[in-house]
């Protein structure tokens, strides 16, 4: 009970926090805190005329207030170009193009884009942890009001801004370039603008919204990694690459030679063997090149986790850097059942990885030995394993002993909170300590560089 | 945002006028807006800034001393006079500062660790608003009542505001809605200020602690328990030795009537001060004067003193005006302060008018159970002096002294009720029944209200007098003078004494404490505090200078935009084409940067149809694109009709209506 | 003579556009870029999802001009003797005899081209860039005239060999046709329910007119102002953040020389600014390489030049 009435108050508060920030422009926040003080300080009018100032401000504000709310709507229609792709934590640039109905110029008038809802749920706010929690006190951990404002952090993926529309002429047409900073991966979705009007003193605004429902994904935030000696020989794949062309079957062509007893049959080069009136056979190259497995550890017990996005982050910076590297990569990890992703050549299938990236949670209800399977299933196709791990337990370390033992070449990378340098218990296998890495959060970008 | 250039420097001088301190706002105003002259800039690191909000906070800290020093009544109302003092070096920092804002972080002690990395870089606030309101503030806060302050403050306003209009509007409308603004809130502050008047009149009789001169209300009949507190009115002290108690009076009444006593016929008369200033001639000297010192605090206005019967001469009074009336009631009218004056008197003699019928009456309610009493103490029969030891045999072996109150039965009045009954009563009790009985003996008898002065303090080395030492007694004429007739049982300071709460030591002394320091900073006079705050004032500056000096200098370096310089030969330039760009520009169309003239005629042709789609253009635009790209030099006839065609153009256009910016 | 030279030259356009124009309908804009790439001397890389007529493009345009025309359609098994020529030995000279590729053509249209694996695609744009094919030590020269249509598809990303990024400034412009309007393609279905128009397309002009077409661009005047501001579009391209590799010297000869085609084309005698921005993203945009991140981060290249062409003060 007490929790559902904290729930709605905050929610209450959220809310009306919200709409006195629209508005009012910082103006009219600035003049309204004077108006407050004013008030205070100047109920003694006879010893000072600090109440003529109370009265002034007011009236100004209020003759803003009313203006404000006598708003008629402005024809102006808002279209957005959005780009395919944003990544979180760098800024996203987009036009929006507005076009003015009215015949009549429109200025000075500004807007914000309306996205997701970040107040959470009351199961969420009840269920989720906010990490670092216990660190609180009692009364904090009880009315959950830190739990509340990180939730809110966490689900409001760009901030609120006001933008400026570009004036517009009478029936005419302007674009402007807008920036925001996602915070966060996933889906961005955009329900509409909120076009703005202040009154004449600009301290109030008039809002109307114009609906104009978009999303953009929003990839995870990627690292740069040094050039990479990853491990593993290239190994010979029979029949080419995977996904190879339609038309044509065996690897490239590299020369006619002569027939050589023991070649296959299909392989003669029809043409030139008549020409010459000896069997000349098609050489082919075989394609060489490795496929290396990036294992992603999804098991963790809370929802949010910080070494789970940095896990991802660090996982999507080896998706970057092997595409240009001319490496193949599988992701495996496990959801509601276990995936693999293949990539094949092109950067199609690339974008198609780390769009999956950005929409990976975490997996609650299982444990690490889920992803053994799969992974020991798949392991003869691949040259190379790239691991990353959110933690060094008994499973994680079975894992890749199971993998060490097979003969797979492993690089593990750890991500922790706690100091890199203070050694971890226990310690990687021996022989190990090369390909073996821990990060701590906050330094990753350092931390790889050591690769 | 920044304010517009000046305001502030107008605000500050405006508060300087008001506040008295002009000398300093002048070098303040000129510092900082000087800024747009003087060219250096200097770049303050987070902690820099923090150090100088620190030391806003100390001079902060010194004002409040300096003004609970001064007033401790209005500490507050001057602390807010001196903020612009306070604030001032910040404020500095942030004109002379690169970024021309400073971190906001780094302002309070409770946000520097508080917030993370990230939010404190974007916590970057410019205060130039919020002092220009301080000051603004700050000036009114200086300033009680000049007519014409409104308008300066309703100009400034304006002022401040200008910048942060909207463009939508076109000026007269926020003229207009300013104007309003300012009716309203002139209506609004006239109202304000008549309200808070008709609130003070209207509280006044509830809240005022002193008594009234013409009535008194006393607690008879009452049923709450009648508790006073131990706080401290006043002190006395006498060079000789005293006897206690001293009585006090501070008025006296004549007719009662139902619980309340009123002075008739008491209007009060001035009196004159002599020749020094502070001393004043109440009656007639006499033999056998003592003289006591008094420490009195008094509220601002009018107050009754509390001087010992027989006063004839105050020293040492510096009060505004000084009143008496004929029944003894002296009154001074004053600012707030202590005063400390001493009292001539004789004692024992009571300076009061000729008595007349009024002082006989006895009330009809009460006169039952009075003539019932009078005749079982036979007091007819007896003589002045007889009456009056008779009441106090009477009352002192038969009566007690109580704070209780209780209930009386409804078909007798609470005083017949104390006199048949209860027998126990507070000292209004006894003075009122004394009064009663003495008139209805024929003694013509008056009611007084005053104090008893019977506690010597040990640790003040003087006589206190509390508000529970609040007394009352009558006066009676015999023999041809009035003399003083205390009935109550005179055991009663003692009694009340022990009511007193536990903590009476510790608050006794905060209040001795109070008192020397309330003694001491009034003898510290105005002129030299404002000596002592220039001091300082300028002793800060100088540190503040120096401590600046020894940091990185940095110069403000202008960048020059790099304008895409076309190659010195480029045909055309001269061409007349671009006065249709001009005169489309002061129509208020932009071209974008990146716009060829056709793409930009094309987009106009949409909302300016009148010029972008006229025929005549698009061969005036090849002309033009001719003279400017093309091969050779344009031949003489072209020149000419570009040149007539133009002019042409921009002369049929010009009637046409000029856009507005309305919406 | 100037004005007879290039009132022909408009004509001769004009004949061409409206030939193809009865077969490619709504496609107005495309035919005028590729045609003025075509006068202007460069290469064309058509990019766009399939069945929107590219060949078909590339088959009116050559049909419509009395050249020759051949096509290659690439796949993963090709070799590069496939497209320069082999030498075969003749049994009875004893002598090698070179068999020309289909390269040594006037039109060449190169369906897929990132279907074949890196080192056929090379040995085409080496072709390209030198107009020559060396064989057994003996240089053969390509036609003239000689122009390229390239084709790729966008869709289609698993067994193809995306164009080397240095490679791509070979081609002058890249361009795209995409879907027409509703009318437009219930024409084509109306056209092409008897048989398919471009079986009537005859030859509109001959080889002469078309080598003097492409002479004819050399006598338009583009003013040392406008040389500046290509040179200044193309220089920003190197300095954007995000962006790997910028433009070359190439994409500035070859923005002036389409630039001018376009002119002619439009029976201008000299350049105007406005034909420099409608080519400009064309030009540009493929021979940019974007950081991996920037692409990530949703940058397109086409953005990027367009973000240029309206923020760089134009010569007015």
């Amino acid at each position: 009970m007490l929790k559902s009435f904290l729930y709605k108050s905050y929610r209450f508060f959220y809310t009306s926090d919200q709409r006195r920030r629209r508005r009012f422009t910082l103006a009219g926040l600035v003049l309204a805190a004077i108006v407050a003080i004013t008030a205070i300080t100047g109920l003694d009018t006879h010893s000072t005329l600090v109440h003529q100032v109370f009265t002034l401000l007011l009236s100004v504000l209020l003759l803003s207030l009313v203006w404000s709310k006598f708003l008629a709507r402005i024809d102006i229609a808002a279209t957005r170009h959005l780009p395919q792709y944003a990544t979180a934590g760098e800024p996203l640039v987009y036009r929006v193009a507005f076009e003015n109905r009215t015949a009549k110029m429109q200025t000075a008038l500004s807007f914000y884009e309306n996205t997701t809802d970040p107040r959470p749920s009351l199961e969420e706010l009840l269920s989720v942890k906010e990490p670092g929690e216990d660190k609180r006190n009692v009364w904090d951990r009880n009315i959950l009001y830190y739990r509340w404002l990180w939730l809110i952090s966490k689900r409001r993926i760009i901030d609120d801004r006001f933008h400026a529309v570009p004036d517009l002429p009478a029936n005419g047409r302007l674009e402007t370039r807008v920036e925001v900073t996602p915070r966060s991966r996933g889906y961005l979705h955009f329900y509409g603008f909120e076009i703005a009007r202040t009154d004449p003193f600009g301290l109030c605004r008039a809002l109307f919204s114009i609906p104009a429902p978009q999303k953009v994904i929003v990839l995870p935030k990627r690292y740069r990694l040094p050039r990479l000696s990853l491990p593993g020989a290239r190994r010979h794949h029979a029949r080419g690459v995977r996904l190879a062309a339609s038309i044509g079957n065996y690897g490239e062509f590299v020369s006619l030679r002569d027939y050589r007893p023991g070649d296959n049959l299909r392989q003669i080069h029809w043409k030139s063997s008549a020409k010459r009136n000896e069997w000349i056979i098609k050489e082919y190259q075989e394609e060489f090149y490795a496929r290396q497995a990036l294992i992603l550890d999804t098991f963790s017990t809370s929802a949010h986790s910080d070494r789970f996005e940095e896990a991802v982050s660090i996982a999507a910076s080896f998706v970057c850097s092997l595409q240009t590297q001319e490496s193949l990569l599988d992701l495996l990890f496990v959801g509601d059942r276990s995936y693999r992703f293949s990539s094949g050549r092109g950067t199609a299938s690339y974008d198609h990885l780390l769009e999956i990236l950005a929409a990976v949670q975490t997996c609650r209800d299982k444990t690490f030995d889920a992803i053994a399977a799969p992974v020991f299933e798949h392991m003869h196709l691949f040259s190379g394993c790239i691991c990353v791990l959110l933690a060094w337990d008994e499973p994680r370390r079975a894992l890749v002993r199971g993998l060490k033992d097979r003969g797979v070449p492993i690089l593990v990378i750890i991500v922790t909170e706690d100091d890199p340098s203070a050694p971890l218990d226990p310690g990687p296998p021996k022989g190990f300590e090369k390909d073996f890495m821990v990060v701590k959060i906050g330094r990753i970008e350092e931390g790889l560089a050591r690769l | 945002m920044k304010t517009p250039p000046l305001l502030i420097g107008a605000t500050l001088l405006l508060w300087g006028w008001q506040s008295r301190l002009f000398y300093p706002a002048l070098v303040m105003a000129a510092v900082l807006e000087s800024h747009r002259l003087i060219k250096s800039r200097w770049d303050f690191s987070e902690s820099d800034i923090a150090r100088i909000s620190d030391l806003c906070t100390i001079l902060l800290a010194i004002a409040v001393l300096i003004a609970v020093i001064k007033d401790p009544g209005r500490f507050m109302l001057l602390t807010l006079q001196w903020l612009p003092i306070a604030v001032f070096p910040l404020i500095a920092t942030q004109q002379y500062s690169q970024s021309g804002t400073i971190y906001g972080s780094a302002l309070l002690i409770l946000f520097r660790r508080r917030l993370t990395k990230e939010t404190k870089r974007k916590f970057i606030i410019d205060i130039s608003y919020p002092y220009f309101f301080l000051c603004l503030v700050s000036a009114a806060g200086a300033n009680a009542g000049k007519s014409w302050f409104y308008y300066g403050l309703l100009a400034l306003t304006a002022w401040a505001l200008w910048p942060l209009r909207s463009r939508r509007y076109p000026f007269y409308l926020w003229l207009l809605l300013l104007m309003a603004g300012g009716a309203l809130g002139y209506a609004g502050q006239v109202g304000l200020y008549r309200l808070h008047s008709f609130l003070l009149e209207a509280g006044y009789d509830y809240f005022t602690k002193n008594r009234d001169p013409f009535k008194s209300t006393t607690a008879i009949g009452e049923m709450i328990a009648l508790k006073q507190s131990d706080r401290i009115l006043f002190r006395l002290a006498a060079a000789g030795p005293l006897s206690l108690p001293i009585r006090l009076r501070e008025a006296c009444y004549t007719a009662y009537d139902r619980a309340t006593w009123y002075a008739t016929h008491s209007g009060f008369e001035e009196l004159l001060p002599e020749t020094n200033q502070g001393s004043w001639t109440i009656g007639a000297a006499g033999a056998d004067a003592q003289q006591v010192h008094i420490w009195m605090r008094l509220p601002k206005g009018q107050n009754l003193l509390k001087l010992p019967g027989g006063t004839f001469r105050l020293h040492d009074l510096h009060v505004a005006r000084l009143e008496k009336n004929s029944l003894g009631a002296v009154r001074s009218e004053s600012e707030a302060g202590l005063a400390v004056f001493q009292a001539d008197y004789v004692p024992g003699q009571v300076y009061n008018r000729p008595p007349d019928d009024a002082d006989l009456k006895i009330p009809a309610t009460e006169a039952p159970a009075i003539q019932t009493f009078a005749e079982s103490l036979q007091l007819n029969a007896k003589g002045g002096d007889e009456v009056i030891a008779a009441l106090h045999a009477f009352f002192g072996q038969q009566f007690r002294y109580s704070l209780d109150l209780v209930g009386h039965p409804s078909d007798k009045t609470a005083l017949a009720d104390f006199l048949l009954h209860a027998r126990a009563g507070h000292c209004e009790y006894f003075a009122t029944a004394t009064v009663l009985l003495l008139r209805a003996a024929g003694i013509p008898a008056r009611y007084v209200s005053g104090y008893a002065a019977a506690e010597y303090s040990a640790l003040e080395e003087r006589i206190v007098v509390r508000q529970r030492h609040a007394h009352a007694w009558a006066l009676a004429f015999v023999a041809g003078q009035w003399v003083e007739v205390d009935t109550t049982p005179p055991d009663w300071p003692a009694l009340e004494a022990a009511g007193a709460s536990p903590f009476v030591h510790v608050t006794d002394l905060f209040a001795f404490l109070r008192f020397r320091l309330t003694l001491w900073r009034q003898r510290i006079q105005m002129e030299e505090l404002t000596l002592y705050l220039t001091f300082a004032l300028v002793a800060l500056g100088l540190l503040f200078i120096k401590r600046l000096t020894g940091k990185k200098h940095m110069r403000r370096v202008t960048v020059e935009q790099r304008q895409p310089v076309p190659p010195a030969n480029a045909p055309g330039l001269t061409s007349e084409f671009f006065a249709i760009e001009q005169w489309l520009n002061r129509q208020g169309h932009e071209r974008q940067p990146g716009e060829t003239f056709r793409a930009w005629f094309q987009r106009l042709a949409a909302s300016a149809p009148e010029i972008a789609g006229q025929p005549e253009i698009q061969p005036l635009l090849a002309l033009h694109y001719r003279l400017r790209f093309g091969p050779g030099v344009l031949g003489r006839e072209d020149r000419q009709r570009l040149i007539a065609g133009v002019r042409a153009s921009i002369r049929a256009n010009d009637g046409s209506p000029r856009r507005n910016g309305a919406g | 003579m100037p004005g007879t030279g290039l009132s022909s030259g408009r004509t001769i356009y004009r004949k061409i556009a409206d030939n193809i124009e009865k077969v490619m309908r709504g496609q107005s804009g495309a035919i005028r870029l590729a045609l003025a790439g075509f006068a202007g001397g460069g290469h064309i890389l058509l990019e766009d999802c399939p069945g929107t007529g590219k060949t078909t493009l590339a088959k009116t345009l050559a049909r419509s001009m009395d050249i020759t025309f051949k096509r290659i359609q690439f796949t993963p098994d090709l070799l590069p003797s496939d497209i320069t020529g082999v030498s075969i030995f003749d049994p009875k000279e004893q002598v090698f005899r070179f068999h020309q590729g289909p390269i040594f053509t006037n039109i060449l249209l190169v369906d897929e081209i990132n279907r074949a694996s890196p080192r056929t695609q090379s040995a085409l744009l080496e072709a390209m860039a030198e107009r020559q094919v060396s064989i057994d030590g003996q240089l053969h020269p390509l036609e003239n005239p000689f122009f390229v249509i390239a084709t790729q598809n966008p869709v289609e990303s698993h067994g193809t060999y995306p164009l080397p990024e240095g490679q791509m400034d070979r081609f002058a412009l890249q361009s795209r046709l995409g879907y027409v309007s509703t009318q437009e393609e219930v024409a084509i279905l109306t056209a092409q329910s008897h048989g398919h128009p471009i079986e009537a397309i005859r030859p509109c002009a001959t080889r002469q007119e078309v080598l003097s077409l492409r002479q004819q661009i050399d006598d338009v005047y583009i003013s040392e102002e406008l040389k500046h501001y290509i040179v200044t579009l193309v220089k920003a391209t190197r300095a954007v953040p995000g962006v790997r590799l910028g433009a070359s010297p190439r994409a500035s000869l070859a923005l002036m020389k389409t630039a001018k085609a376009l002119c002619l084309i439009d029976g201008a005698d000299f350049v105007t600014p406005d034909h420099i921005q409608e080519l400009a993203v064309a030009v540009i945009a493929h021979r940019l390489a974007l950081d991996p991140q920037a692409r990530f981060a949703g940058r397109t290249a086409r953005q990027v030049v367009e973000e240029i062409v309206h923020g760089t003060p134009v010569p007015t």
